[in-house]
């Protein structure tokens, strides 16, 4: 994320709210402040020249005791400026505990709400994810683009010119940590919708102001079955127990795709 | 004779069911650094968590389960072939290991010195060699030996002299001729252990050390070792929080009381 957003964003997070706790866990971060967050914690992303944690982890490992007490806004500046993919998926996290719920959230698969509308569209989709597979086995014009990609994929470095032609965009909240959200932006000149989502994106509208038309996150509702989760090795949020988790979304005015 | 991890997991397992109640699990938590089983009893078994190279979500189907199964079940994932698993499963043997060793405390007496001070080295050089990298030993054996080996699979290290004055190498044949050997407990649960024993079949002294080496010590010394050196949590509390914000052993050793268990077949190392 360039200096800019990173600044809005701490912005928006009300200067009274301290870290209450931080987990760190092979797939997952958590933190603690005004309620849970949330961050994908992806150490090895091909292509992408950021380390997995801090140079100076000690013994390997890192504590990140030290933020438990400081501001939220403080604390999610610091790491959102490291350059490691541990230290920024810690201050997205932060973010995700601190950030006020903007109004008129609903909840569900963001992608869900697209269904109708791929079929007459170009759509890109940044990361391989099912619904993404799914519309691209059904025959729909639908390039997933990744930077660790399976048969039928675009690799990331030759990914332009699909981009350049998108009418719909989906964007994984993973570009926010390594670093390629504004290139995706810039190489997305023609689309009419992009939507930022997963679990690890900051929910609040500031992303309408950089052209996302739709955002998609989620969050913690029953924090007990949810830690277990992430303590116990869980991974995708789809697989979740029932209940402790749910997705939420925003859009910017009506669709127009 | 069974590999080792299967001899551990039987030593615990039989040994469990004898006692007159089994504590049950309190938490399990697969943190970034280390692994810990607490049990309800308070007390905590940790493994070194091995560094995930998964690029995706792909799913663990027993996320969110492992805290409601009993501390015996969790012991037998010491054999899963699923690494963030078998961690679970060696911190579950520890925690009971250490439960039953505090129950017979004679039988596993401390002998108070550290295990570096136990190495038969007797003013002679003496080739050494180490089964993965604990960095504040180095020192300390690389004054004391004819040569360092250390035997380490860690993609972060590369293999060859490193200007410190020790060796790194992938292959556990680079053991053959070492005298003496330490082996770290994350070593011994997460590779071959019987491979690296048959390895170094000139060592006079074979010992394994480190957080994770809190297992019952017999089947080790069956197998030859002289010693196991691990640490009992004292403060469980405080040794969770830092394993959950994602803390190693330097954040959480303050937390532990160091001992070291000398094989009694063995006697003095020769």
């Amino acid at each position: 994320m360039n200096v800019d957003i990173i600044e809005r964003l701490a912005a928006l997070v009300p200067a009274h709210l301290t870290v209450s706790d931080i987990e760190v866990y092979p797939h997952w971060i958590t933190a603690l402040s005004k309620r849970y967050g949330l961050c994908c914690f992806i150490p090895a992303m091909p292509g992408i020249d950021l380390p997995a944690a801090p140079a100076d982890a000690a013994g390997g490992s890192e504590t990140w005791h030290d933020l438990i007490g400081r501001t939220v806004q403080d604390a999610a500046r610091d790491c959102l400026y490291r350059e490691d993919i541990l230290s920024r998926s810690i201050g997205m996290a932060l973010l995700n505990s601190a950030l006020p719920d903007p109004p008129a959230v609903f909840t569900g698969e963001a992608q869900s709400f697209f269904n109708g509308r791929v079929k007459d569209a170009k759509t890109c989709c940044i990361g391989h994810f099912t619904q993404a597979r799914e519309w691209r086995d059904q025959g729909f014009d639908v390039t997933i683009i990744e930077l660790n990609p399976k048969p039928g994929d675009v690799p990331w470095d030759d990914s332009k010119p699909f981009l350049e032609r998108a009418d719909i965009v989906f964007i994984t909240g993973l570009t926010l940590v390594n670093g390629t959200f504004d290139t995706v932006i810039e190489r997305t000149p023609n689309a009419r919708e992009r939507v930022l989502f997963g679990p690890s994106v900051p929910f609040c509208d500031l992303w309408f102001d950089y052209g996302i038309t739709a955002i998609g996150s989620t969050r913690i509702v029953q924090p007990f079955e949810a830690m277990d989760f992430f303590r116990n090795g869980g991974t995708s949020v789809a697989r979740a127990p029932e209940g402790c988790l749910m997705k939420i979304n925003r859009i910017r005015g009506e669709l127009c795709g | 004779m069974p590999i080792l991890n299967e001899d551990i997991v039987n030593d615990v397992v039989n040994r469990t069911a004898a006692l007159p109640s089994v504590p049950g699990v309190r938490m399990v938590a697969i943190s970034l650094g280390y692994t810990f089983v607490e049990l309800d009893n308070g007390v905590m078994g940790v493994c070194f968590t091995p560094r995930s190279t998964n690029g995706s979500c792909a799913h663990y189907t027993r996320a969110g389960s492992l805290s409601k199964k009993p501390a015996v079940e969790l012991a037998r994932l010491m054999l899963s072939d699923t690494p963030h698993e078998k961690c679970v499963g060696v911190a579950a043997v520890n925690a009971l290991s250490r439960t039953l060793m505090d129950l017979e405390p004679e039988a596993y007496k401390d002998p108070g010195k550290d295990i570096l001070d136990l190495l038969p080295y007797d003013g002679q050089k003496l080739k050494t060699g180490m089964v993965g990298h604990i960095g504040p030993f180095i020192p300390n054996l690389v004054k004391r030996s004819s040569s360092l080996v250390i035997v380490d699979d860690n993609e972060g290290i590369l293999p060859g002299f490193m200007h410190n004055g020790y060796t790194v190498s992938r292959d556990v044949r680079d053991l053959a001729d070492v005298s003496i050997l330490i082996i770290t407990g994350s070593s011994a649960a997460a590779g071959d252990f019987d491979e690296v024993l048959s390895a170094a079949r000139n060592a006079r002294f074979i010992g394994v050390v480190g957080p994770s080496a809190g297992w019952l010590p017999d089947a080790a010394f069956r197998r030859g070792v002289h010693a196991v050196a691990s640490m009992k949590i004292i403060d469980t509390e405080s040794t969770r929080q830092a394993i959950l914000e994602g803390g190693g052993t330097p954040h959480f050793s303050g937390f532990c009381q160091k001992y070291t268990v000398m094989n009694p077949v063995c006697g003095e190392a020769s």
